[in-house]
């Protein structure tokens, strides 16, 4: 092991007879015993772990024979006793091999050491020093030997290069055919934005496709700006003042001259005065005013009001939107964003522009940016400027600076060869920019003084137009100043000269409106004037093509015209009752125009508002349940609403408080369910049954859809009792599907298109006057009484049925006789709870599993009305024998537990309307007219009313007022401390056994034949 | 007679089968005896964090000896027995395991993965090195790295690797190197702890490959001194960088050289450099003509590399299991495959959709596509400096032992006639040269 020589023998020599050569000989020797040692102890390892390796001890015959006997004859107790031993000898003999080995292993270990050190020794001792031999001149190793290194680590990189390709080629992917699709689409899954059912889904990527542009009505005179709409079934006639072709028609709360743009069910407008700025947000189905959003002033916004002409006001510019946001520019230089909620994103000021007649330039898009042609002043101020914004945070992307005079055409954006140009139209010059980085791409000179419309292109041909000099054809793909070019100055024109309506150009020709109501038609090829249409009416509205209809909007009317070669006829006039200086928007075959004070919706009837998108979560959240009215008595079966501006007294002959009516086609006493702008009925006669969509809008049936029969549905019609009918149990809704239950037992569930998505037959129920009992809803479960036959028969069952295929989840049987009452779901101490009430007994169940929780023997004979809860207070009551307060809580049968049955009372008994409880009172509702309070705590009887009527209706509270729906009459109470004040009466004019449905404020009644919508215009 | 001791290298080969006893494969199934609780596995708790600390406090003990008897002391036997106590410390009692080699990835996968918690300890152990190195040059390969220690060990019969071989061969610790990055920090696989050829003998257990693959290393090691350390290890290639550049280095000789040529053999790994001779005239100009035209060939090998370095980003990826599956998967889709593996059963029992698989395996794809490319670059930029390092010519007067190179081992000490002198062995150098010799000879390639 020494390795250092010594001061006696610094370089040892094997001199046979010295130390040195007997610890050498030694060290030999003992490296050849070691390594020997080493070879045999390996070799009994390598045969070992070979034998190991191959022989399974329990897989010898005899082991196998013994096994098999002890399996064929367990009782055999020796044989198992021999099994056992058997057993342990094979593994105590497996064992011993394992330790052999560990023990070998050490062995080997050790000679490994021996060897090494023998080795080691020997060498160390075998040292010596060596004898270079001596050479004449130095020897340059480097030359040659660092040569052939360099090659070869060349060689070694060209060899990594090729094996790097060789693998590439040789270990191929499968997944190369799968396209980009996949990619994406299980990074969107998981954050897929969960959305109300009506809000817009947005969108991946940060601005939308050409397709969601082209489907929409994004900007300033639609797609790309170019005036021109998809052929449609628009109506060539309206009357506003009739109402004929106008769908709804909303006041505008703000003003403006600003146009409409559309995304999807959202129409935005911009309003301003001189304090304020406003975006305002419409819902296309119904027009209501969804929201108002103040674009708020930044610390740079000018203090001062800007001077701006009548015609043109403080909110002129048209807005424009992605599908994200809606982006607003206003006179006084305001720029600001608001998303699809109302909430301003951001805001900023440009500063108060120098413009003579006030900033009218509206907003246009690429991309995520909006663009702003900002120019004012006179083209020596050099104060014009066109800028691009970022959409999500309005950061400035570029701004170039115009040598042009303040103008009022929006800018438009069209790709050609390749390079999206953002085409600007200003005193004196058209100028096109690259819409990347703002770079000027090229400009001619034919625009002179107050430039006001807006310029438009057909394939590779741009319009442009003003007053003064004249209309002008440019090819685009020029570069730098192309007013000389006559490559690219195709023609220009002269006559007729618009001073603020576009251009409107298609292939073969281009329409040009003068204010003073002449059309003018060109050939787009050759500039020629082809004819001239002439109206008395003056015109600031662009003229829009749609299909092969031009739709002008003058100050007071409306032409519709069919132009042809020589001339255009007209087709249709409308009227929208007051003056209209804007350009119209058109989204799912329906128009929208803005008046001076209204917001107009021209439309034939029966072009249904974008169905809502629903949510992509399984069940809706209670915020979404308690916005809509989805069951039986709304949110909760309460029959409670929140306070809302109803009116208190109508009548359907005058019309008075009666927003529309509407037939319905099939019978039913089914109450109507609201989602959304959808209102859902149900109808059945012996033959058919369906669930009806009805458009809470106007009340138009959208569509009626039968539920089929299935192979398991009854031929025979249930026997039903006049009052009861087919069709009595009420709907109930998630804002995905509908689903009903009718009296032959068959339930289904319908989407809100009207296409069925499943239907089943639960059998037909033994009931002596019909199934009644509405159905309730737990998650994403629809929740049905299904009671049935007498007490003994053992029929009744609650299900839970999976609201999106149908399939049973779960189904108890119910120790209950038929019965009629709808099922609440109520939660308490977490856990959600059915409740239902049968004679005799009122149960509750756990919607998860349906199991029971408890139950209360105090209902007899036919149970009709249906439990209602306020807090921990359950009311249940029926004519016979009493009402009973129960509080939440309780296990097993509590009919004798005081702790939670609180008090029962006997007196005015209901016997189909359900009570009304409130957190301090209770109301009942005797069929033959009788209405009592109690107090909630006591059950003290506070005071009672009488009316002369017949009640099947239950009474709904909405805010403090009791609407009570008699046969014949109905009648709205306010409720006091010691009696009730008659507020108000309605008259259907029809029979009414239904309870109401509240909804944006607005009554939904369905009466004998018709459905009503009650509220306020 | 030393030849024929080389009989018994095939003997390290049988070593490894001696290790097989003890793996660990249970060939069982358990018994079930009545009356018997057959007992439940158990795992080991981790390391507690105080004998993490041990580690590193050893590990900083180790190198500050190793540097101490490399440079100060110069004793070739203290580095030996440091070389032993570090290959029981860190390799039998440990496992192998932590280790300054395998702490590459950890850090890799630390800088890769923000959600990968690194414990200091690895740290310490990837950084402490690599800080001596700086200083007091590669002292770690010289005895506190037990894989180093292993390889000195068994280096009896060293051979002279050829110039040009052993340059070349030397690229391949920096591919290694960026390799492992790569799949450490994708979090695919930790490849230098999977392919570390000695971790087998250290924990006596392992698969029958990896003895095979550790018992050829320790054979080859018989011939070529530290096959591991020159032309594998990732980390050595880290430590040769920061050598390059340390504060002290070890010399040959303890003060002056006198060319005497003695040791210019005595090298075992190829770092003893002898002095160069003046250049003609016109290898000088041709020397730097081909410098000018690597230099201008620069772009075009960077260039080439990087293309390459994306042409393996889908093969690296399919050593990344969630790859791996889903091409099995898509080949049991399409019909390719016959048949089912345990791992794509196990896919179909979890109900996950395929296109999620195969959209997550895409992803990885261009993952590794674009760390491919890196890998690329960094392999063309080694490429091109070991080019151009191996065009410009040094000036050397003396024997040196090579910056990069030198693993401090100290072999060279005992040949070196000033360094007798300086331990008082002899009297002078020619007396060392006589008892070599016998003559006066003491003719020298380069006189001073």
């Amino acid at each position: 092991m020494s390795e250092e020589p010594t001061r006696d023998n610094p370089t040892p020599e094997p001199v046979s007879d010295n130390p040195t050569q007997v610890w050498y000989r030694a060290a030999v020797r003992s490296a050849y015993v070691a390594g020997g040692f080493l070879l045999v102890v390996c070799a009994l390892l390598m045969a070992d772990y070979g034998t190991r390796l191959t022989k399974d001890p329990l897989d010898s015959d005899a082991y196998r024979a013994l096994r098999a006997k002890v399996v064929a004859d367990p009782s055999d107790m020796a044989a198992r006793e021999t099994l056992r031993a058997r057993d342990q000898f094979l593994r105590q003999a497996y064992f011993r091999q394992r330790r052999f080995s560990v023990v070998g292993t050490w062995l080997a270990v050790a000679g490994c050491v021996v060897l090494i050190v023998s080795i080691k020794t020997a060498v160390t001792l075998h040292r010596r020093l060596p004898s270079p031999e001596p050479v004449d001149a130095p020897k340059d190793l480097d030359t040659w030997e660092t040569t052939l290194a360099r090659w070869a680590v060349l060689a070694l990189g060209i060899g990594i290069v090729v094996t790097a390709a060789t693998l590439n080629r040789t270990i191929p992917t499968e997944l190369a055919s799968l396209t980009s699709a996949i990619r994406t689409e299980s990074v969107a899954k998981p954050d897929t934005p969960v959305v109300e059912p009506t809000a817009v889904v947005e969108p991946e990527s940060t601005w939308p496709t050409a397709e969601e542009l082209a489907a929409n009505w994004p900007r300033f005179r639609g797609p790309g700006g170019l005036g021109m709409a998809p052929a449609t079934d628009l109506p060539t006639a309206w009357d506003a003042e009739s109402g004929e072709g106008i769908l709804w028609k909303t006041a505008v709360p703000i003003e403006g001259n600003s146009s409409p743009v559309v995304w999807e069910n959202r129409l935005f407008l911009t309003g301003a005065d001189e304090q304020q700025r406003v975006v305002m947000c419409f819902d296309t189905a119904d027009g209501k005013l969804l929201w108002q959003t103040e674009i708020p002033a930044t610390p740079e916004s000018p203090a001062e009001t800007p001077k701006v002409s009548d015609d043109t006001g403080l909110a002129a510019p048209t807005t424009v939107t992605d599908g994200l946001r809606v982006y607003a520019v206003f006179a006084n230089g305001d720029v600001g964003a608001v998303d699809f909620q109302g909430k301003v994103v951001w805001t900023k000021s440009l500063g108060l522009p120098k413009n003579s007649y006030g900033h009218a330039s509206s907003l246009a898009m690429w991309r995520d940016r909006v663009i702003l042609q900002f120019d004012q002043g006179a083209a020596k101020d050099k104060l014009s400027k066109l800028i691009a914004l970022d959409g999500a945070t309005g950061n400035e992307v570029w701004s170039t600076a115009r040598e042009v005079a303040n103008s009022w055409p929006s800018p438009i954006v069209t790709e050609h060869g390749g390079i999206p140009q953002i085409i600007t139209c200003a005193d004196p010059f058209v100028i096109a920019y690259h819409a990347e980085d703002g770079s000027e791409l090229w400009r001619c000179s034919c625009l002179r003084q107050d430039v006001g419309p807006s310029p438009t292109v057909v394939g590779d041909v741009l319009i442009v137009a003003n007053e003064y000099p004249q209309m002008t054809a440019i090819r685009l793909g020029g570069k730098g100043d192309i007013t000389e070019n006559e490559e690219f100055v195709l023609w220009t024109a002269e006559d007729n000269l618009p001073d603020s309506c576009s251009p409107l150009a298609t292939t073969e020709h281009v329409y040009i409106l003068a204010s003073f109501g002449v059309l003018t038609c060109f050939g787009t090829e050759s500039g020629e004037m082809l004819w001239e249409w002439e109206s008395d009416d003056m015109y600031s509205s662009s003229p829009t093509l749609v299909g092969d209809l031009i739709y002008l909007f003058g100050l007071e009317s409306c032409h519709v015209l069919k132009p042809g070669e020589e001339g255009a006829e007209v087709v249709g006039q409308g009227n929208l009752g007051e003056e209209c200086v804007t350009s119209p928007a058109f989204r799912d075959g329906r128009m929208f125009i803005r008046g001076k004070e209204h917001l107009f919706c021209i439309g034939k009837q029966g072009t249904a508002a974008a169905a809502p998108k629903n949510s992509q979560a399984a069940w809706p959240t209670a915020e979404e349940i308690a916005a809509n009215w989805p069951r039986f008595r709304g949110p909760g079966g309460s029959g409670i609403a929140p306070a809302t501006d109803l009116p208190t007294e109508w009548n359907a002959e005058s019309g008075d408080g009666i927003l529309w009516k509407t037939p319905v086609p099939m019978p039913g006493n089914s109450s109507p369910v609201v989602w959304g702008n959808r209102l859902f009925l149900t109808g059945a006669d012996e033959k058919q049954r369906v669930v009806m969509g009805f458009d809470t809008g106007d009340g138009k049936l959208l569509w009626q859809t039968e539920i089929p029969g299935t192979p398991e549905s009854t031929g025979e019609p249930p026997k039903v009792m006049e009052d009861t009918g087919f069709a009595a149990p009420t709907a109930v809704t998630d804002g995905r599907r509908v689903y009903a239950v009718f009296a032959n037992g068959d339930v289904g569930a319908v989407d809100f298109d009207g296409k069925i998505v499943w239907a089943k037959s639960l059998g037909l129920p033994k009931n002596s006057y019909g199934h009644a009992s509405s159905l309730a809803m737990w998650h994403d479960r629809v929740i049905v009484q299904f009671d049935q036959g007498a007490r003994k028969d053992q029929l009744s069952r609650l299900l839970a049925l999976d609201g999106a295929t149908g399939n049973e989840v779960w189904s108890i049987p119910r120790d209950v006789a038929n019965s009629w009452p709808s099922p609440i779901v109520v939660e308490h101490g977490g856990i959600p709870q059915i409740i239902t009430c049968a004679d005799p007994f009122v149960i509750a169940y756990n919607a998860e599993d349906g199991s029971e929780l408890w139950r209360c023997e105090c209902l007899r004979q036919d149970v009709g009305p249906s439990p209602a809860v306020a807090g921990d207070l359950l009311i249940v009551a029926n004519e016979y024998p009493q009402m009973t307060a129960i509080r939440l809580g309780g296990k097993g049968d509590i009919t004798k537990n005081e702790e939670f049955v609180l008090w029962a009372v006997e007196d005015n008994l209901p016997d189909s309307c359900s009570p009304l409880v409130t957190k301090d009172r209770v109301y009942l509702l005797a069929s033959y007219g009788l209405f009592t309070c109690f107090d909630a705590s006591s059950g003290e009887l506070l005071w009672e009313w009488e009316s002369e009527d017949m009640y099947s209706s239950s009474p709904t509270l909405v805010g403090d007022l009791v609407y009570l729906f008699g046969l014949e009459r109905c009648h709205v109470l306010k409720p006091g401390e010691e009696a009730a004040e008659v507020v108000g009466q309605g008259n259907l004019g029809e029979e009414c056994v239904t309870s109401p449905a509240i909804h944006d404020g607005r009554m939904f009644i369905r009466g004998k034949q018709h459905l009503f919508c009650i509220g306020n215009q | 007679m030393i030849n024929r001791l080389l009989f018994f290298w095939p003997l390290l080969l049988l070593l490894a089968s001696s290790v097989f006893a003890a793996e660990p494969a249970e060939l069982l199934s358990r018994p079930v005896i009545e009356g018997h609780n057959t007992p439940t596995n158990a795992y080991p708790e981790p390391r507690a964090t105080s004998l993490e600390y041990l580690d590193v406090a050893v590990l900083v003990l180790a190198l500050s000896l190793a540097s101490y008897f490399a440079l100060r002391r110069r004793s070739r036997r203290a580095l030996f027995v440091l070389a032993i106590f570090s290959l029981l410390w860190f390799g039998f009692l440990r496992e192998g395991c932590v280790c300054s080699i395998g702490a590459i990835q950890n850090v890799a996968l630390a800088l890769g993965d923000p959600t990968y918690g690194i414990s200091l300890a690895i740290v310490a152990f990837f950084v402490i090195p690599l800080g001596f190195t700086l200083f007091f040059g590669r002292t770690f390969c010289s005895s506190v790295c037990p894989l180093g220690a292993v390889q000195e060990l068994v280096t009896l019969h060293p051979v002279k690797v050829p110039t040009w071989l052993d340059r070349s061969l030397g690229l391949i610790p920096y591919i290694y190197l960026g390799a492992a990055v790569v799949f450490a920090a994708t979090g695919t696989a930790f490849i230098i702890c999977e392919y570390d050829p000695f971790v087998a003998f250290f924990r006596l257990s392992g698969s029958a490959n990896m003895l095979i693959f550790g018992a050829c290393f320790l054979a080859i090691g018989f011939y070529v001194g530290r096959p591991y350390c020159r032309y594998l290890c990732p980390y050595g290639a880290l430590l040769k960088l920061a050598s390059k550049v340390s504060r002290w280095r070890l010399r040959i000789p303890p003060d002056e050289c006198i060319n005497c040529r003695l040791c210019e053999d005595a090298c075992p790994y190829g770092a003893i450099q002898p002095p160069t001779v003046e250049q003609s005239d016109t290898d000088r100009r041709a020397a730097r003509l081909r410098t000018v035209v690597l230099f201008a060939l620069a772009p075009v090998i960077l260039g080439v590399c990087i293309w390459a370095g994306g042409k393996l980003g889908v093969p690296m990826s399919h050593l990344h299991p969630e790859v791996l599956l889903a091409e099995r998967v898509r080949l049991e889709e399409t019909g390719r495959a016959e048949g089912t593996t345990d791992a794509s059963d196990a896919f179909y029992n979890t109900g996950r959709p395929r296109e999620e698989l195969y959209a997550s395996a895409l992803r990885l794809h261009d993952q590794f596509t674009k760390a491919g490319y890196w890998l690329g670059a960094w392999v063309g930029i080694v490429l091109l400096v070991k080019l151009i390092h191996t065009s410009i010519r040094r000036r050397r007067t003396e024997f040196t032992a090579d910056r990069g190179n030198c693993v401090s081992c100290g072999r060279c000490f005992w040949y070196c006639p000033a360094e007798q002198v300086r331990l008082g062995l002899i009297d002078g150098v020619e007396q060392a040269l006589e008892i070599r010799t016998g003559t006066a000879a003491t003719q020298t390639t380069a006189d001073k």
